[in-house]
């Protein structure tokens, strides 16, 4: 009896535990509500290759913020694909850049920008962007 | 099962329960993560595990093994639970004992995935997984044996198919114990109570026989007249139970049982099971359009679709381009490569005849394309459980000297890859062609009418292994978003 019931009982104790370890984890957090983080991608729709990455940080006021270190990792809707992580540079007022962000395949593309400011305040954004073939071969 | 370590823990009885606790604990993560966790695909172990990992898995596992997927499936646990529960004492319809119904949820299954971007969705993954429990609890809750895997589960019927050209399978080792055999433990289990035929007593019927101690096959394959992996799970409730240990998992040829076509029990003749010739069929097509899914020229083909058909709904279009491209288009082709092998082979059957007989020819070409299509992806992001598994743990408080990192390579060298892939497609069109050509000697004797027979067959492989070079040459395109946008 006790060897039939062994499967039995190991699945609600799994259950259990996973769902304990599970509930840990959550939807990504998007940071401090004050600031805002936004990017605009060169040329539009970007191609496979080299693309422009227009990178804007604000508060919500609208104003400017400088200072911050920004970091762009772009990955494929698919799982297993090699995501791609690049740094920005300051350009401007609340302004920053990619000049050469690589898309290393057409298809379904999310950026996830993270801004981190010296005093530890930090944002992240997300964006879906669709990323074209090029024209006349393989990425 | 005579090794030293693997055969020692495969002979023991809870192995099975072992392997299929590990895939559950797996199984809940999955949905936990899925549900619960960040919804980006790649950060989620239901965008990684399932489309990544067990797909590629069970390729190689069908290659170099067998169907072991099935052996370790975890949604086998909870029925367990529900065949304690529930009465699981009912029949399973008459009409639905083929696998016509579970071809069509391999289609839903294989539409569902493209159409709703599942490889993007760890939610909808979750879900997915979910209602597999939930099916298989029900199902074999209400219903005798293993219902839910021989005539409803899409993902069985996939292991069953491609593992017919798998090298391993469970299988008697001396014929003559199991015709000196009183007891037929293997197929009616074995219970404290001897069952009397071994006696030369009357038979006693299962509920005048005590307690269960070892079941018996629950798919019906009665060992003495099983043949080959159709329908087999790989349960080895008939090792464990038969009294002689005569049944074993064994070294064969693999694909010998595409060409050959005994009485199998449980099963029948491969030549007079329409349903599972249009299985096979079905499965190789699938093959190949499931690829035609991940390269760029599929937009085309999607957009002019959608103009044609004055909709942007990427779920419709799909809907009519798989229903084309694994329904209608393999009947057409396949009902004139039939006719033509019927007319030049004089064989004088019907176009479902002679296509009953040699569709599972294709067996092999089909398992190539998936293999290939599976395995590039396991090649290329087998590793991204490496930091998955650390940021997952990162959140549970443990700690890493390095943050995760993300940027990990492939599993081979990239300029592997489609060498690879081709040779596994090339590989499945050799055995492809071997497989109709001794078909045809089964069918018509050796000699110029089995060549003629054989011709339009080998013509559809050498056709179908052209398109499959053509696919792999493709540029790959990720999808995951609404059509247009």
């Amino acid at each position: 009896m006790k060897s039939a019931l062994l499967p039995v009982l190991t699945f609600p104790v799994l259950i259990l535990l996973a769902l304990l370890l599970g509930a840990c984890r959550g939807e990504m957090e998007r940071g401090d509500p004050g600031l805002v983080l936004d990017v605009a991608i060169s040329p539009t729709p970007p191609a496979v290759g080299p693309a422009r990455l227009i990178i804007t940080l604000e508060d919500t006021a609208g104003a400017p913020v400088e200072g911050a270190e920004i970091v762009v990792e772009g990955n494929m809707s698919h799982a297993g694909m090699v995501p791609v992580v690049d740094t920005a540079q300051a350009e401007g007022p609340g302004s920053y850049g990619i000049s050469d962000f690589r898309f290393t395949m057409a298809g379904d593309w999310i950026l996830t920008l993270r801004a981190t400011l010296p005093d530890g305040r930090w944002v992240r954004a997300v964006r879906p962007t669709k990323v074209v073939g090029r024209v006349g071969g393989s990425p | 099962m005579r090794s030293p370590l693997l055969g020692s823990f495969l002979r023991w009885r809870h192995s099975r329960s072992v392997l299929q606790a590990l895939f559950l604990s797996l199984a809940i993560l999955v949905m936990v993560d899925g549900f619960w966790g960040p919804q980006l695909s790649p950060k989620n172990m239901a965008g990684v595990l399932p489309w990544v990992h067990w797909r590629g898995f069970v390729a190689l596992a069908l290659l170099l093994a067998g169907n072991l997927f099935c052996m370790a499936c975890p949604f086998m646990l909870p029925r367990k639970l529900a065949k304690k529960l529930l009465p699981a004492d009912r029949h399973w319809p008459k009409a639905l004992r083929t696998k016509w119904l579970a071809l069509f949820l391999l289609f839903l299954f294989l539409w569902a995935y493209e159409a709703y971007h599942l490889w993007a969705s760890p939610l909808l993954t979750a879900w997915l997984a979910l209602s597999y429990f939930v099916a298989a609890f029900v199902i074999d809750g209400f219903f005798r044996g293993a219902t839910f895997c021989k005539h409803v589960c899409p993902i069985g019927q996939f292991h069953f198919v491609n593992s017919l050209a798998s090298p391993l399978e469970i299988a008697v080792r001396e014929p003559g114990v199991c015709a000196t055999c009183r007891t037929r433990d293997c197929i009616v289990g074995r219970y404290e109570e001897p069952r009397g035929l071994d006696q030369g007593t009357e038979a006693l019927r299962p509920h005048e026989r005590g307690k269960l101690l070892q079941a018996g096959c629950e798919l019906w394959l009665y060992q003495e007249t099983k043949t080959g992996n159709m329908d087999c799970t790989f349960c080895m409730e008939c090792i464990h139970a038969c009294p002689h240990d005569n049944v074993g998992i064994l070294t064969r040829a693999p694909a010998r049982e595409l060409w050959e076509d005994p009485q199998r029990a449980g099963v029948g003749r491969f030549s007079r099971r329409p349903d599972l010739a249009a299985l096979a069929l079905f499965l190789t097509f699938a093959a190949f359009l499931n690829a035609f899914g991940m390269v760029t020229p599929v937009y085309a083909v999607e957009a002019w679709m959608g103009r044609v058909m004055g909709t942007t709904s990427e779920p419709l279009v799909i809907g009519v381009l798989f229903l084309a491209g694994m329904i209608l288009l393999p009947a057409l082709l396949v009902g004139c490569v039939a006719r033509c092998s019927a007319s030049l082979s004089r064989s004088g059957r019907t176009i479902i005849q002679e296509a009953t007989r040699y569709g599972y020819a294709l067996v092999p070409l089909g398992f190539g394309m998936w293999v290939a299509h599976y395995l590039f992806h396991f090649l290329v992001g087998g590793l991204a459980i490496v930091p998955l598994t650390q940021e997952y743990l990162a959140f549970l408080g443990f700690s890493f000297p390095r943050a995760p990192s993300w940027a990990v390579g492939p599993l081979v060298p990239e300029s592997w890859l489609l060498p690879l892939e081709l040779i596994f497609l090339e590989l499945g069109l050799l055995v492809s062609l071997v497989v109709a050509y001794r078909i045809a000697v089964r069918e018509v004797g050796p000699g110029p009418r089995a060549v003629r027979a054989f011709a339009p067959w080998g013509l559809l492989a050498l056709f179908l292994s052209v398109a499959g070079v053509w696919l792999l040459l493709q540029p790959m395109e990720m999808r995951g978003t609404f059509m247009g946008s």
